[in-house]
């Protein structure tokens, strides 16, 4: 899937020769997702398959149904003011341990959902970003991301967490409220 | 002495047998409960720590037990000396438990007992395994368990795809979203 050029338009089958693709500069995927101005939103489609067939490459998006309708959960009148947001809606206090709530926040390869996606309001989206790690480095879910850091222009990559075996961890959730508002006031 | 109230008389003063599952449990906070059976300190007839009634508990899966995130198997470090010069040496937790697993959670009741010379007999009725395995002559007196402070969480490899799909979603995805 990676190395697609960006200026495609979907909803049609392109046929390119490999010659044409290796000439043209690669970008990743995710440069697809990202929003250009346009009044259509012809770029947006749910699935994309490549195949190849001798020299050609063939680009196609198909419309497919989602498999979570049936499972939507029923939400109630929000009793705060925070209008929209499922957990707040819902009252929920998640852990780290919810593996199954965590697994809906996430894509395929284990990277967090946009906010425009998901409808969280920006307290919860933050602190949905703390328990999916939480719940990586707990051994709990998997994930393939490679996290960046960019400071003054130069990236840095997160190094391994450390070579020797794996021993059980458990993480405190309290410690997100910290992260979140500063440290706690102590007398 | 009535024939119900002889047999109640005999259970207070009794060793009774805890099994404890120490599977994803810290070792530091569930030692403050394995000691107060090892004292005796859920008993109405406990008065002090002077007092002789603790009980016995054995403790599984010792192998598995789980350290605060972050660093703690790192920066958690046992101090030991050997009385030459020189001979002083720091172990870090991951170190110690590559030795012995059983090891961090003898000490970290051993710490939390009172300390004088009850300690040693208390700690003697305190019997860990790495494993499930207990020995056969064991198993007989273990009458009930102490709960676990936390549950045991699940991985998400352990459920199967049907669970996955049928849990309740809090959101559905837009009508035009590239899956990827």
């Amino acid at each position: 899937m990676a190395g697609i050029t960006s200026p495609l338009r979907f909803g049609l089958k392109h046929f390119v020769s490999k010659t044409a693709m290796s000439n043209l500069k690669l970008k990743p995927l995710s440069a697809l997702t990202q929003r250009s101005l346009s009044t259509t939103c012809a770029c947006y489609v749910k699935q994309i398959d490549v195949t190849e067939v001798g020299d050609q490459i063939v680009i196609e998006a198909k419309i497919v149904p989602s498999a979570r309708e049936k499972y939507i959960a029923k939400l109630p009148t929000d009793p705060t003011g925070c209008k929209g947001c499922p957990l707040c809606r819902l009252g929920l206090t998640v852990r780290h341990t919810d593996v199954l709530i965590i697994n809906q926040f996430i894509n395929s390869k284990g990277k967090q959902l946009p906010r425009e996606i998901t409808g969280l309001c920006m307290e919860q989206h933050k602190r949905m970003d703390y328990l999916i790690v939480m719940a990586e480095k707990a051994g709990l879910i998997d994930r393939d991301v490679v996290r960046k850091i960019e400071f003054k222009g130069l990236t840095y990559y997160e190094p391994e967490e450390w070579e020797e075996p794996n021993y059980r961890k458990y993480y405190d959730e309290t410690v997100i409220n910290e992260f979140l508002y500063g440290p706690r006031k102590r007398h | 002495m009535s024939a119900t109230k002889r047999v109640q008389q005999w259970l207070t003063f009794t060793r009774q047998w805890w099994l404890f599952d120490a599977k994803w449990q810290d070792p530091y906070k569930s030692a403050t409960v394995i000691t107060k059976y090892l004292k005796g300190g859920h008993k109405p007839i406990f008065g002090g720590g002077h007092m002789d009634c603790g009980d016995h508990v054995v403790v599984i899966n010792s192998q598995d037990i789980a350290l605060r995130g972050g660093d703690e198997w790192y920066y958690r470090v046992y101090f030991h000396h050997t009385g030459y010069p020189g001979g002083a040496t720091w172990t870090k937790a991951w170190e110690l438990h590559k030795i012995d697993p059983t090891m961090i959670l003898w000490k970290a009741c051993y710490k939390e007992l009172d300390k004088n010379w009850s300690r040693r007999g208390r700690m003697l009725r305190l019997h860990i395994f790495k494993d499930e395995k207990i020995p056969v002559d064991i198993i007989p007196n273990i009458t009930d368990q102490i709960p676990q402070l936390r549950a045991v969480p699940k991985r998400l490899k352990d459920y199967s795809q049907e669970e996955i799909e049928k849990f309740p979603k809090l959101f559905d995805f837009p009508k035009e979203h590239v899956l990827d």
